[in-house]
């Protein structure tokens, strides 16, 4: 930080751009910790800008689906004392990652008449090719997430991210559970917190959009969805829309461990 | 206790009307799709004295899940106290008594020799009235837990009612309970007779149990068998490590300190959060998690309950509410996982 103002990039890769209109939207909070940072780069805020770095904070948005992504995100991660991915996509492959569930030639011919020009590749989390240094969740990302890292950042300590399930917000919040009270197929036991358990506030199942919590145990989950009589297919559904690419998601993506074992 | 009174079910109602008038009332509801909740209200008309169980015991009314404590600010050095209790005296109408053994479960806990502040205020701003059950609820057990299905405590509460052939028999725990039962209109004094009746009640209900602990040496045989195969096995095979357990159980403490700041780093506020030992990040610690399998969450859970707590508090931490298995996603009981220990304490983990 040379002046002592943090330079900041923000890097945007297969996804909605949901999460940049939110760090934007964001300002709103923040005019003056905007004047506490410097934006070295961010396309979609203001043109040109200095993409080769150096950066003490790169934000890097959307899942990695094409080979250019992997050697600019190498280039960030060389010059960057802080990468941290922001929202689902980036984090834990996202709604982008949902294509990975079938074969890529299907999926592109479900989609361009002509596919001879596609270069994409299965779609993964920035942190499947270069380390990490934390991770602002959710879809888009979460304010809350964001808001500490930002603080932290002026204070110099160490963000405190949310690491516990959606469940544990929904309890402080004090809502009846809709899995175990009207067997509706709820996420929120393996689902990063972070949203305040908006959906279950709102009367339906959390789908898992903030991607799955360290340790989830999706399995166990998977069974009780079965047990409910959901079908293989919808336990598949719920455990690829978010996170397909993940560790801890795929012993619930029922369907495709039962190919396996065929 | 000094003497009882009886009270018709219509003066009943109307006895909360009044209470209403100098209370904040907090009493179990109808909430949607069948479900009870305790929650404010106005007068007697909402209640739902029949209800059987709530998800969470109204221990948040005296410890919130979320508790503002303090706002720092950095540039003055000032330090200003959040929470400020109650805005109105509030009273819990209807506490079952497993709920009340609860609280002064969580008493030992919170006025002990580290006193807290926080909960110290409102357990004194909170006014406790007690009804005893008549009948079991499908998961609870606190006949086994010496916690129900009527009151055994002689202090730390107010009133206690029982139902008595379409009156209330009304007790007073503590010289300001005395004092509210004779605001009851329609006040009745009653004899041995109806103390008679009550005690035979007491029994009917505790007779109609089908879930059960069996405690004697419970304590000393979960401490010889840490290792006991049951709790890997359950852990693999269902524990989602979600929390919901603990979060509904009505006497755990744990809580964790979070601090927000203002994007301008000047004011600190510091809230406190309920905490569970089922996190992950619970028992996170420089360099490393000291609880890492899931299998050593649950048991931190199971045996604090039914086995540490006795040592660090002199009674069971759990008071046979159900909650915890009612609540769990996947229906893990730790009764059930007690009778495993205690059918085969020696059992090993077969491997393969
Ligand atoms: S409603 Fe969903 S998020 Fe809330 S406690 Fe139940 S399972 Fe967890
Ligand atoms: S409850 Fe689940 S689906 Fe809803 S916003 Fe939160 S994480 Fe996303
Ligand atoms: S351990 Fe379970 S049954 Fe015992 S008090 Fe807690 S929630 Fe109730
Ligand atoms: S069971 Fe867990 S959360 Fe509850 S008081 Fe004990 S350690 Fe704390
Ligand atoms: S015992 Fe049940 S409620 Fe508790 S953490 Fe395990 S799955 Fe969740």
């Amino acid at each position: 930080m040379s002046d002592g103002k943090p330079r900041i990039g923000v890097f945007k890769y297969s996804c909605c751009a949901g999460c940049e209109f939110q760090l934007i939207f964001f300002q709103k909070h923040v005019l003056e910790t905007l004047g506490k940072v410097e934006i070295v780069f961010c396309r979609m805020l203001q043109s040109g800008g200095v993409e080769e770095g150096p950066f003490d904070v790169a934000l890097i948005e959307g899942t990695i689906t094409e080979q250019w992504q992997i050697e600019q995100l190498r280039k960030i991660r060389s010059v960057t004392t802080y990468v941290i991915p922001i929202g689902s996509c980036a984090v834990c492959g996202g709604v982008p990652a949902i294509k990975n569930n079938e074969q890529e030639y299907t999926i592109q011919s479900r989609v361009y008449e002509d596919t001879s020009r596609l270069t994409s590749i299965r779609a993964h989390s920035v942190d499947q090719y270069v380390p990490v240094d934390g991770y602002i969740k959710g879809c888009p990302m979460g304010e809350r997430d964001l808001a500490e890292f930002v603080t932290s950042l002026l204070l110099g300590k160490r963000p405190e991210f949310i690491q516990y399930p959606v469940c544990v917000e929904c309890k402080l919040q004090h809502n009846i559970c809709v899995l175990v009270a009207y067997h509706w197929p709820c996420m929120g036991p393996v689902t990063n917190a972070g949203c305040g358990a908006l959906c279950p506030s709102h009367d339906r199942e959390c789908y898992g959009c903030w991607g799955p919590m360290k340790n989830a145990h999706a399995r166990a989950l998977a069974n009780r969805f079965a047990k409910m009589g959901l079908s293989e297919e919808d336990i598949c559904r719920r455990f690829t829309e978010f996170g397909e690419p993940t560790v801890e998601w795929k012993p619930g993506q029922v369907r495709r461990w039962d190919v396996v074992q065929k | 206790m000094s003497t009882s009174h009886s009270i018709s079910a219509d003066n009943l109602c109307r006895w909360v009307d009044s209470l209403a008038g100098r209370f904040q009332v907090l009493g179990p509801v109808a909430a949607k799709r069948g479900q009870n909740v305790f929650a404010p209200i106005d007068n007697s008309a909402p209640l739902a004295l029949d209800y059987c169980t709530t998800m969470l015991g109204p221990r948040f009314f005296i410890y919130p899940s979320v508790q503002r404590l303090c706002k720092i600010d950095r540039e003055t050095n000032t330090y200003m106290a959040a929470d400020p209790g109650p805005a109105r005296t509030q009273l819990i109408f209807a506490i079952h008594p497993c709920d009340m053994h609860a609280i002064s479960v969580l008493d030992r806990t919170f006025l002990g020799p580290n006193k807290d502040f926080y909960y110290a205020k409102r357990r004194q701003e909170t006014y406790t009235v007690v009804l005893n059950c008549s009948r079991a609820c499908d998961q609870g057990f606190c006949a086994s837990m010496g916690t129900g299905p009527f009151l055994r405590l002689t202090e730390g509460f107010d009133v206690v009612m029982t139902a008595l052939d379409g009156e209330y028999l009304l007790e007073a725990g503590s010289p300001r309970g005395q004092e509210l039962i004779e605001t009851a209109p329609g006040l009745q004094k009653t004899g041995r007779m109806r103390l008679y009746e009550k005690s035979r009640l007491e029994q009917q209900a505790a007779a109609s149990f089908t879930k059960s602990l069996e405690t004697e040496g419970l304590p000393e045989l979960l401490m010889r068998t840490f290792e006991h195969p049951v709790y890997k096995e359950v852990a693999d095979a269902r524990c989602l490590g979600c929390s919901n357990c603990v979060l509904v159980c009505p006497t755990c403490f744990c809580y964790k300190m979070v601090d927000r700041v203002d994007f301008e780093a000047k004011i600190v506020e510091r809230s406190r959060h309920w905490d569970a030992c089922q996190d992950y990040w619970f028992a996170e610690v420089h360099d490393g998690n000291f609880r890492q399998p899931q299998q050593a969450r649950l048991r931190q859970f199971m045996t604090h309950k039914l086995c540490t707590w006795v040592e660090q508090y002199g009674c069971f931490g759990c008071i046979g509410c159900g909650r915890c298995m009612t609540w769990c996603p996947t229906g893990i009981d730790i009764t059930e996982m007690a009778k495993e220990i205690q059918r085969a304490p020696t059992r090993q983990l077969e491997l393969g």
